[in-house]
């Protein structure tokens, strides 16, 4: 008995339910109508019946093995005939490097692969997909399912305005577009998780009632992101030079510092790699533990700030002497910040707080940075052999 | 009623079964990737204890692609091999929104728009089996998409290191509610051997030379006109830390025509020509001679100068604008070196009885 109502009590349950169910699945009305279709070729006037004509034969052959032999065939609905052609994924990449099977991106793609676009190691939140068409006319509209999973939990769509992942609530028919459209951004998937593999598969429309079934899924991985920073010294011939730390550069001897005299470069440079492909590109900023020179023995500072050690009768500070990366038109240059651009003896300031020295608004390949370290010291500074300042320098990636 | 509580009995369950059946699918939507990220450390240098100079700091910027209501938590997590470098000691972390940073790209999402809303607070807790050392920000305000928010962290209670290996790290940036992912982001950072270069100087004395004259008079005692020739001396020292020194001299004389020893009537010049020797029985006039101070160079008496000779004097001009080079050297002279001077006269025959003087001035400077 208790079993019974139990049974009762469910079947009841999913009678509540049932109208959930159906009016999310409800697809066909009295009173829809068809537009903007194309048939494909191969219909014909059927007239054995003599009073009408009909398109028995609009459908595509079936392909399923049970609907023809070498003796007969059967046709496919007619309605099959107003579908649209099931694309394909022609390209589908994230990290390709030195190749792309994409052919109406950028040139710099097609002959660097992705990399060429988004920097070392590739993209990370964004990829390039083309479509193939499968005949389809040229105003055929296509969305794009994505997925983490291959979907097999995670469907989602991919946004026509934004082009970032959305949900399937969202999903709407600005989503569609045509292939050129879609192809027209570099990048015409964005939003994308780091070293995560999507699957998308492309729907095609042709009108009301047209949407093919997806094509097959492609899939690619996003790269984790990438960043190098390393400090050399070396003198001012040193664009290859690789050195270890301790990192020093000095003003003794030959390049001492004698009061009241003219400002000193010192012999050796600052040198620096930098790349990443964060989109942001990088800031180098730099900071010192005194703000200048300190003696502890004399108590003294030759204070660093942003001047020209020419006009000025004390002071040190840093000065870019050399940039480059490789070429990459579509990624980024380096430029060296106004204060620490300067010519002649201008310097930019090592404060105790931190400055941009240098910065990327782009990914960089292989960038190569090198900066003079200036000095001069005022007749009021008292002799002594440990001047010291302790520069540090950090590289910040903008992902 | 009994029908109202049978249909009741229906109607709860299923709807408590519509409302678990929505929040699973909630649950299931994937988070979505923050739009802008930067991690803002104070240090890159390797294995960072956090204390002291090596206490590590962090502006963390961050640009949301979903408005966040207010009452959220934004989490820093590091890779799991690496638990308790980067929390140091597990605490409360000192927390404060920041409005900009020296980091910002200006004109993108990469620039602080407003400080990071809310009654902030964040702790460090550090990483075990199956758990990350992770910085978490709590009571966050309400976020809006597109609007890049900087907050600074630094040590409290807990303090925050760096990792042991250079290289690239992985950072897990998430803003949570409810403690699910709503945006997140996977960044990396690059950690160094060493962050600092030390610039270290020696700041010299400034250069000076010293001079000295061991006598401002000579008496070169009594003349006789057409007779022979007499002589007296002094001594000049020098030492300088300059690149190294010279000294010049000119005369007086009659105050219009030529240096030489002067009676106020009677002139015995130091003459036109170059030298003088005074032991020629027909050469009459006035003119030093120095000693070469070190025998060597660098020390060089100017060759008409030069004492080798006996009798054979250089002679000198008036005035500034007649001052002659005598002494030079070429380089640093740690210490006083002194160069003989000899002053030689010889009157002629005509020269008149009285008192002869000669003011000679002697000039020392430092090459620098």
């Amino acid at each position: 008995m208790k079993r019974r109502k139990f049974i009762n009590k469910i079947i009841t349950m999913l009678i509540i339910l049932l109208p959930l169910s159906v009016s999310a699945t409800e697809l066909n009305s009295p009173n829809y109508k068809i537009v903007g279709v194309t048939t494909n070729t191969g219909g014909v006037t059927q007239t054995i019946d003599g009073d009408y004509s009909a398109l028995l034969e609009a459908g595509r052959v079936s392909n399923n093995p049970r609907n023809y032999s070498s003796t007969y065939k059967l046709y496919t609905s007619p309605e099959e005939a107003f579908i649209a052609s099931v694309p394909s994924v022609s390209c589908f990449e994230t990290t390709t490097s030195g190749h792309s099977d994409c052919t109406t991106g950028p040139e710099e793609l097609s002959s660097g692969g992705m990399v060429a676009i988004c920097g070392p190691s590739g993209c990370y939140d964004r990829a390039r997909f083309e479509i193939g068409n499968s005949s389809n006319p040229a105003d055929t509209l296509y969305a794009v399912m994505i997925s983490t999973d291959n979907f097999v939990s995670d469907i989602r769509y991919v946004d026509g305005n934004t082009f970032w992942p959305e949900s399937i609530s969202t999903h709407n028919l600005n989503d569609f577009h045509t292939k050129t459209d879609w192809e027209n951004p570099d990048f015409n998937l964005l939003g994308l998780q780091s070293s995560t593999t999507y699957y998308i598969k492309i729907f095609a429309l042709h009108g009301d009632f047209t949407q093919s079934d997806a094509g097959p899924a492609a899939f690619a991985t996003t790269s984790s992101g990438s960043v190098f920073f390393d400090i050399d010294i070396e003198d001012s011939s040193g664009i290859s030079a690789e050195t270890n730390p301790p990192y020093g550069i000095s003003f003794t001897g030959d390049y001492r510092l004698i009061p009241g005299s003219t400002p000193t470069t010192a012999e050796d440079r600052i040198w620096m790699d930098a790349r990443t492909n964060s989109q942001g590109g990088f800031a180098i900023l730099t900071r010192g533990l005194n703000g200048g020179l300190k003696s502890n023995t004399t108590g003294q500072t030759i204070v660093s700030a942003t001047a020209d050690l020419n006009t000025t009768p004390d002071g040190f500070g840093i000065q870019s002497e050399y940039i480059n990366q490789d070429t990459y038109p579509y990624l980024g240059t380096i430029t060296a910040m106004s204060d620490y651009s300067g010519t002649g003896n201008s310097v930019g300031i090592v404060g105790t707080s931190a400055t941009k020295v240098y910065e990327s608004s782009k990914p960089v390949f292989n960038g190569r940075m090198a900066l003079k370290v200036i000095a001069k010291a005022g007749t009021d500074k008292v002799a002594a052999a440990d001047y010291q300042e302790s520069i540090y320098f950090v590289l910040i990636p903008r992902f | 009623m009994k029908k109202i509580i049978g249909f009741l009995k229906y109607v709860i369950p299923t709807t408590l079964l519509v409302l678990i059946l929505s929040f699973l699918i909630v649950t299931a939507t994937q988070a979505a990737t923050l739009s802008a990220v930067y991690v803002f450390l104070s240090r890159l240098k390797i294995n960072l204890n956090g204390t002291g100079t090596q206490a590590v700091e962090m502006i963390l910027a961050i640009d949301t692609s979903t408005p966040v209501a207010s009452g959220s938590t934004i989490k820093i997590e590091f890779p799991d091999a690496e638990d308790t470098r980067w929390c140091r000691t597990a605490g409360a972390l000192t927390v404060a929104g920041v409005a900009s940073s020296a980091v910002d790209l200006p004109a993108s999402n990469w620039s602080i728009d407003a400080a990071l809303p809310g009654t902030l607070s964040a702790t460090c807790t550090q990483g075990g089996t199956g758990t990350v050392d992770t910085i978490t920000i709590s009571n966050v305000g309400a976020l809006t998409a597109g609007t890049t928010y900087g907050v600074k962290i630094s040590a409290g209670t807990g303090t925050l290191g760096t990792d042991s290996t250079a290289g690239e790290h992985v950072l897990n940036i998430s803003v949570n509610v409810g403690g699910v992912p709503i945006d997140s982001k996977s960044i990396k950072i690059y950690l160094v051997n060493d962050d600092a270069v030390v610039v270290s100087a020696t700041v010299a004395d400034i250069a000076s030379v010293s001079c000295s004259i061991s006598s401002n008079s000579v008496n070169l005692g009594t003349l006789y006109p057409g007779g022979t020739y007499a002589t007296g001396s002094h001594t000049i020292g020098t030492s300088t830390t300059s690149n190294g020194y010279y000294w010049a001299v000119y005369g007086t004389g009659d105050g219009s025509t030529d240096a030489g020893l002067w009676s106020g009537t009677t002139l015995i010049q130091s003459g036109p020509t170059a030298t003088l020797d005074l032991t020629s029985s027909t050469v009459y006039g006035f003119g030093i001679t120095l000693s070469d101070p070190d025998g060597t160079d660098p020390a060089t008496v100017t060759t008409n100068f030069v004492n080798t000779t006996p009798g054979i004097f250089g002679t000198i001009d008036r005035l500034y604008s007649g001052a002659k080079l005598v002494l030079y050297q070429n380089g640093i002279q740690a210490s006083s070196e002194p160069s003989t001077v000899t002053y030689g006269a010889k009157a002629q025959p005509t020269a008149s009885a009285g008192s002869y003087t000669e003011y000679v001035y002697f000039i020392c400077g430092g090459y620098y």
